[in-house]
Parts: structure tokens; sequence; C-alpha cells
């Protein structure tokens, strides 16, 4: 009897599944649960299939039947499936360009949050999505070439130790790279390919454990700096990127030092109402 | 084979992953831990290692943690290749029949998964040119281009996925100048599936002949090899070989005259991992010598700079060797056009006004306000000009001189000697052409 399996989309082409009932189904549930596919791949649509294995403490991770990765433990699988799947997502993409970046919709505005690892864009990106904001990201966000439209790529935040305390429990996990990590998925969560028109604000965000909220404003220039360092595969992947750019650093962008994320939110929601008035 | 601390510690790591001799620990254990990681950067190993990790190399936690960095994104990437690769495969089913050589064969023979292996270049071997243009027109359909022109290469030249960056190299031959075609009829003949693989047309190389080719290649390509990872290759592979395997190999090196170039990857290999020779050892020539010497370069500041170093070595080694196709007077040619570019961009400028200077082809740009970005194509740099420089580079259509750019620039307020030292700063960044 054949084992049933769960498949997830990962993009407009791109479908990846799993023996359904197993770690390893549970652990893409916990990063792409919300990108749940509705119906069975499509002809053509290019469709991975995943296993997982035991491998002493960890599991050995295979894509179609080959064997790519290890997790060192159990709690390390969530993390190694949403970094191949994140990775795979991206680069099977033609039709757009993808930034590293978190990003919410909050009172019809597009913020983009763009940051360096361990700035403390996923933290905040959770707080203002929990704050009335809709969730569109906070890992991958693709722009797409022909429009221009910001499209969400719906899959959990995920945390670091440090936030732990902001956000309630949750299943902690571990990856070699990040450390602790717990994945969230807020209740006002875009589904795949929710796209909106721009990004009306930009805020790069720098945790820093003490001292008070600074806000500062960017000129263009650095803005589309931070663009470039965040744009995944670089320039090099699509010089039309350069474009993407040049359009995006157009809008308002603020370099925000936060040591309280809800101090944080609440001027990005603040600069946000700015930008409406 | 004199070893660098750091190459020795490093050989004996590689050398335990595949139950090898190796060179032994080095004596003096004050191992300069940068330097060994920027071998393990040049040689692609910090994957295979960090998976491999084991508490008698006794690296330092930092170490350790950066190698567990590079294998964790190593796995991100191989799940990317293992998919195009996989999916090129299945769309080559009943196309064309083709034979998987280099990394993409090696991850099954030799390793436990493809995240120990990077493998960003595919090489498909073709029995006929036919077969190699039927797959040449799938790839191309799919989007893949062509990065560069080769002539008579004994594979075409790369075809690149724009989207995901894989290149496909499709062989026709092993090497150039070509190995004889009997030679290529019998080892098409040998070729051996994966019987695990999850497409029925994943053929290698059969054992022997798999080895012959990972030495062809380790010496043959100056950049892209990485050279000690190469050696390791092979060093695993010949201690692998069974008995039948071995007489196999030294059959096609005797009746295919290629004993002295598969014979020195195996000495080469013997003399950092102690493993099998199998061969006898050939003459010591030019090549031993750079390669050896090869083994430690590792520390450049761009990736042109490894690129002009490792050709250039290349180049004098084939002419010491009698193997080049080219002109003996090409890398002295190279030498003074390049001295004369260096000498043109940072000295003779100040003193020629009449030059126009050019924009560089091949730079996408960005009006940002005042500012404006570029993007080169050819580096890789992206950089981004002040309003002075922008309104320098804005000017340079090639039509005017300096001495035109200054005196336009001037009727904006900006002086002639900032417009010439903006001038010159381009030039030199490779912005303008000299």
């Amino acid at each position: 009897m054949t084992q049933p399996t769960r498949t997830w989309q990962l993009g407009p082409g791109f479908f990846v599944s799993a023996p359904d009932g197993t770690p390893l189904s549970a652990a893409a549930d916990v990063v792409f649960g919300r990108m749940l596919a509705a119906q069975p791949p499509p002809e053509g649509a290019l469709c991975v299939h995943l296993d997982a294995r035991r491998a002493g403490a960890g599991w050995q991770l295979y894509a179609d039947s080959v064997p790519i990765v290890r997790a060192c433990a159990d709690n390390n699988l969530a993390p190694v499936v949403e970094g191949t799947m994140v990775a795979c997502a991206a680069r099977t993409r033609s039709d757009c360009v993808a930034f590293h970046a978190g990003c919410v919709e909050i009172a019809g505005r597009g913020v983009l949050l763009l940051g360096e690892k361990g700035s403390g864009k996923s933290t905040l990106t959770l707080a203002l999505a929990l704050q009335g904001g809709r969730y569109l990201g906070d890992e991958v966000v693709f722009v797409r070439l022909d429009d221009r439209r910001i499209e969400a790529f719906p899959k959990a935040a995920a945390l670091k130790e440090e936030s732990f305390a902001l956000f309630g429990e949750a299943p902690t996990w571990y990856s070699p790279l990040r450390g602790a990590l717990r994945y969230y998925q807020p209740p006002d969560t875009a589904p795949l390919f929710h796209s909106i028109p721009k990004a009306d604000l930009i805020v790069v965000p720098r945790y820093r454990p003490s001292g008070e909220l600074a806000v500062t404003e960017l000129a263009r220039h650095e803005t589309a700096l931070m663009l470039v360092q965040q744009c995944f595969g670089g320039l090099g992947r699509n010089p039309q990127a350069l474009e993407i750019i040049a359009g995006l650093s157009k809008a308002p962008a603020h370099l925000v030092e936060y040591s309280a994320a809800q101090d944080a939110a609440a001027a990005v929601l603040r600069l946000c109402n700015e930008v409406k008035s | 084979m004199r070893l660098s601390r750091e190459l020795t510690h490093l050989a004996q790591c590689l050398a335990t992953v595949a139950g090898l001799p190796g060179p032994g620990w080095p004596t003096k254990r004050d191992i300069r831990w940068k330097r060994w990681l920027q071998l393990v950067e040049e040689h692609q190993l910090g994957a295979l290692l960090s998976g491999r990790w084991s508490a008698d190399w006794n690296l330092p936690p930092d170490v350790e943690s950066q190698l567990q960095e590079r294998y964790v994104r190593a796995g991100n990437a191989a799940a990317v290749q293992t998919i195009e690769f996989l999916r090129t495969l299945r769309a080559l089913n009943g196309v064309a029949e083709a034979v998987v050589l280099k990394g993409a064969a090696l991850v099954p023979v030799l390793y436990r998964e493809a995240a120990e292996r990077s493998m960003w270049d595919i090489d498909l071997l073709f029995r006929s040119p036919e077969d190699q243009e039927k797959a040449r027109a799938l790839l191309e359909q799919r989007g893949c281009r062509a990065r560069r022109n080769l002539r008579g290469h004994h594979h075409l030249p790369a075809l690149v996925n724009p989207v995901n960056k894989m290149a496909f190299e499709l062989h026709l031959n092993l090497v150039t100048p070509p190995l004889a075609q009997g030679f290529m009829d019998e080892i098409w003949q040998k070729r051996r599936r994966i019987e695990q693989a999850p497409v029925p047309n994943f053929y290698v190389l059969d054992d022997a002949a798999l080895l012959a080719h990972q030495c062809i290649h380790a010496l043959n390509d100056p950049i892209e090899s990485p050279l000690l990872r190469s050696l390791f290759e092979i060093a695993w592979l010949a201690s692998r070989l069974d008995a039948a395997g071995q007489t196999a190999l030294k059959d096609l090196a005797a009746r295919w005259g290629i004993g002295t170039i598969v014979g020195r990857g195996l000495w080469l290999a013997a003399d950092v991992f102690g493993s099998p020779t199998l061969l006898e050892r050939p003459p010591c020539g030019a090549y031993e010598f750079w390669s050896r010497a090869r083994l430690g370069w590792c520390d450049y500041r761009t990736p042109w700079q490894k690129w002009r170093r490792h050709v250039a070595a290349a180049h004098v080694v084939h002419m010491l060797e009698g193997a080049s196709d080219r002109n003996v007077l090409t890398p002295l040619g190279i030498a003074v056009r390049d001295t004369w570019n260096a000498v043109r961009a940072r000295v003779v400028q100040r003193f020629s006004r009449s030059e126009a200077p050019p924009r560089r082809g091949s730079m996408p740009s960005a009006v940002l306000g005042d500012t404006i970005l570029l993007f080169d194509e050819r580096s890789g740099e992206t950089h981004l000009l002040n309003r002075l420089a922008a309104k320098v580079w804005q000017a340079t259509d090639g039509q005017l001189s300096a001495d035109g750019i200054a005196e336009l620039l001037e009727s904006e307020g900006v002086s002639s000697a900032d417009t010439r030292k903006a001038l010159r700063a381009l030039i030199v960044k490779g912005i303008l052409e000299a």
C-alpha cells in the first residue's frame, strides 16, 4: 500500500511532498503549514519528494531518494527543511527578484523590513503582524518582474532565543547557525501569491540589547545599497534586479534601532501613519 | 612532498575521512587557522570536513563553527543542485544518452550525501555530436544560455541556467587535445548505471575510467578544479579500486598512451595522501612543480587575481611541456599589455588631456537622485557613484575628452581638478576604460 503524502506549494510551479504522519511532515508543517497545497500538483509542475531516515541521533534528508544533508538531531529537522526548501523556492523562480526581507501589510500599506542576520528583522515583523498587520513573510519576499508587485512567501517566522519571551510558548528547535529557534505563524497571514502593489515604507531594524529607541531617516542610496546586499543570488542573477531596487528605494526608509520590540513596532506604526497622511 | 603545516593538517584530516595513511599530523602544532580556513575555502572542503568532523582533528571551536556554517550553506545549495540535476537527467531520458562526469558522478560513488560535494557545474559526456546537439537544444529551450565561446574545446561552452546558476558542460571527449576515439568508445561501453538513482539514465564511467578521468581533469583544469580536493578524490578512488579495476586501469593506460597524464595525478595524490600509485612513476616535469606550488595558493584578494595567477602559471607550464597550442609570445604579450594598461590608467591619464575615456560596457545602472548605482557584470561588484562621480560618469560618452568633460562640468560649478580626480578614480576602479 502506498503511504499517503502531504504536499506543500512553495512557488507557482514548485511543490514539495513528504510521507504524511512522520516527523518530517510535522517539521515541514511547522515551517510551511500555511502553504499546504489545496490541490495536487498539476501536470508538468516540479514536485520534489522529501524523505528523512534515521542517521545516528539525527536524520538524513533525501530529495527524490538522493541523500542531501543531515539534521544533527531531532530538533534540527525543521531548520534543515526550512533552509533547503527556501533556497529551492528562491532559485526556482525566474519571474521575480527575491529579497531576504520581512513584509507586513498595515492598513493597506506595504512595509518591507530589511536587515542583516541577527538584526531583529523577524522579531519586528512578527510584532507588527501581531499588532494589526497582515503577515506576508519574514525571510523571503518576491518582487515580480512584470508588474513589480510584492508577493507573499508566508512561511512561519523563525525567531531566535532573545525573542522567545515576547511571543509565548512554542516548541523549540535548534540550528547550528542560528542557535535555538521557535516558529510562529501569525493568525492573519496572507495566502501564498497574495501581492501588494509596492513598499510604502522600508524599515531597517537594528536590535541592540540596551539603549533608547532611535529612528533615523535613510537616504535613497543607503536604502538601495541595503537592497543590493539583501538581494538573493546578487545582482548577477538578473540585471533587472537593479531596476527593481531603484524602484523600491523610492519609498521612505528608516533605520530603527531598538531594544524593545513593542516600542519599535509602535514607532513603525507611527511612520506608517505619516506615510499615509 | 614538503607541505606547509596547515596543508599537512588539512590533508591528514581528509586522509582520516577516506581511511588513507595521509602525511601524518604536523609535528609543530601551531597551526595558523586563518590560513587553514583559506585553504579549506580554496579547495572547497568545508562541508565535507564539517560532515565528517572528528575530535582527533583538534580544531578550535570557532573553526568548527565556521565549518558548520559551510555545511549548512552547502546543504541548502545541494538541494537546489540535486533537484536541477535530476530534472535535467529526466528531461534527457529518451532524447540523448549521456554519461555523468566529475562531481555529479562522484557524489553517489564516494560521498555520503550531496552536501559534502558541491556541483554547480554538471558535466555530461555524449557519444555523438547529434546527441550533444539534442541536449544543447533541450537546455536552451529551458532557458540555459552559453557562458562564453570556446573554440576547438572538448566540450561546448557551459550552458548556464540564469535562475539557479547551474552550468552544464556537454562533452564529446574528456580532454583537449582529444583522446583517441577508440578509448572513448571503450569507456562508453563499460559505463555503469547508478542503481539507487531515481532516474533510469544516471550512468557514470566504470571505476577504472572514473579514476583515469579524475587524474586527467585534476591537472588540466587550472582554476575551477580545487587541486587538493581533486587529489584527495584521486587518492580515495585509487584506494577503493579492486584488483580487476587496477588491471583495467593499467590496461587502459598502456593501450591508449595515457600512462603519463594518469600517473602524474596518481603519484601526486600518493605523495600527499599515501594512496596506491598503481602505475609507474612518470618523469618529473614542470607539471609536478606547478601542481605542488598550486596546492598552497589560497590568499587572493579578488577572483580576477586568482584567475590570472593560475592561468599565467598554467600557460607557462603548458609551454615548457610543449603542450601549448598558443604562440610562445602570448604570455609575454599579455604581460606587456597589462603593464601598459596599468601605466595608462594611473600615470598617462594625468598628462593626456585629449583622450575621450569611454564607459565600459556590460554595466547596468540605476539613477538614484544625485547618485548612480552601477553593477559590474564582469567582476560582480556594485559601485555607488557619489554626486561628482555620477556627473563625470554621465558626461563620459566616449566622445568628450577629459578636457571637454572638465569644461562641461566647470559650467556646473565643479572644479577641473575635482573632475580629473574623479576621472582617474573611475578609471582605476575599472568603471571607465583607460
